[in-house]
């Protein structure tokens, strides 16, 4: 099981399935089936992915659970206050 | 909504409940094909006869990712297509993109097979020949069985009747991978709603 964070990268920038889906070359439905965790992407479209977010893959895919993204930007606003 | 009767269908023939019907006639057309297929064939037997294997071969040799296409004539169908949801539910952006590239006239819409398409058929082979594994020795143990057991009779004539049962299992064993596929795809769940604050509000 492979965790991701692709939902919450494309509603931050406002970007519905059709339109990811177009960017990295696969249908809007394997969006779906990625966001819901029952398709592990492959090599090539994880890179595609991570190329189009402009950030790195371990950024987006994780063999852990991601902790909320909240949780981090509270926690590195604490540190550098 | 001005959804038209052929999108509609297209759509139900899209769920998984529609696809398991169909594998479900498959196997009920080779419970009939086998029962009625030692029958001499004749003119007032075709209609029994036939019927099966004409079935059976357009869902082994057609593919149900063709079941995906559906026929498009209006914007709220578009929008159903691409969006999961009418013209009028779209945001300003969608429906100002969905303006520009809509033209009069019907489209077949659809996917073309992508990466997850091309997995998932492969793992379907695999698991299709890990069940005709143990699959196939059974029905070889059952077809013998059936021989050597069954009294004389128009059942055991008909139930093992080796050309038959040769057709059927043949066509079982090409039909699996689509059957398997057919079976397990998932509905295709819509985009999530995001619940903006307005809207709480």
């Amino acid at each position: 099981m492979l965790y991701n964070r692709i939902a919450v990268l494309r509603s931050e920038r406002s970007l519905n399935r059709q339109d990811l889906a177009r960017e990295v070359g696969v249908n809007p439905q394997t969006i779906g089936f990625l966001e819901r965790g029952d398709y592990t992407p492959s090599l090539e479209l994880a890179f595609k992915m991570s190329r189009f977010f402009k950030l790195p893959v371990e950024a987006i895919f994780s063999p852990d659970p991601f902790r909320p993204l909240s949780d981090q930007v509270y926690e590195m606003q604490k540190r550098e206050a | 909504m001005a959804l038209s009767y052929a999108f509609r269908q297209a759509r139900k023939r899209q769920r998984r409940r529609s696809r398991r019907i169909q594998v479900s006639v498959f196997f009920m057309f080779m419970l009939l094909g086998l029962t009625y297929g030692g029958r001499p064939l004749t003119w007032e037997n075709a209609g029994i006869l036939l019927p099966p294997y004409f079935w059976a071969l357009i869902l082994v040799f057609s593919s149900w990712r063709q079941q995906r296409l559906v026929p498009v004539s209006s914007l709220d169908e578009r929008a159903v297509v691409e969006h999961g949801v009418e013209f009028e539910r779209l945001g300003d952006t969608e429906q100002k993109e969905l303006l520009n590239r809509y033209r009069v006239g019907t489209y077949l819409l659809g996917n073309l097979p992508d990466e997850r398409d091309g997995v998932q058929e492969r793992e379907a082979r695999h698991e299709a020949y890990e069940v005709m594994r143990w699959l196939l020795p059974l029905l070889a143990v059952i077809y013998w069985a059936g021989w050597r057991l069954l009294p004389e009779g128009r059942v055991r004539e008909c139930w093992t009747d080796g050309p038959v049962v040769l057709a059927w299992v043949l066509l079982l064993v090409l039909a699996l991978p689509q059957i398997l596929q057919m079976w397990t795809e998932p509905d295709v769940v819509g985009e999530p709603k995001l619940v903006s604050a307005e809207r709480e509000a």
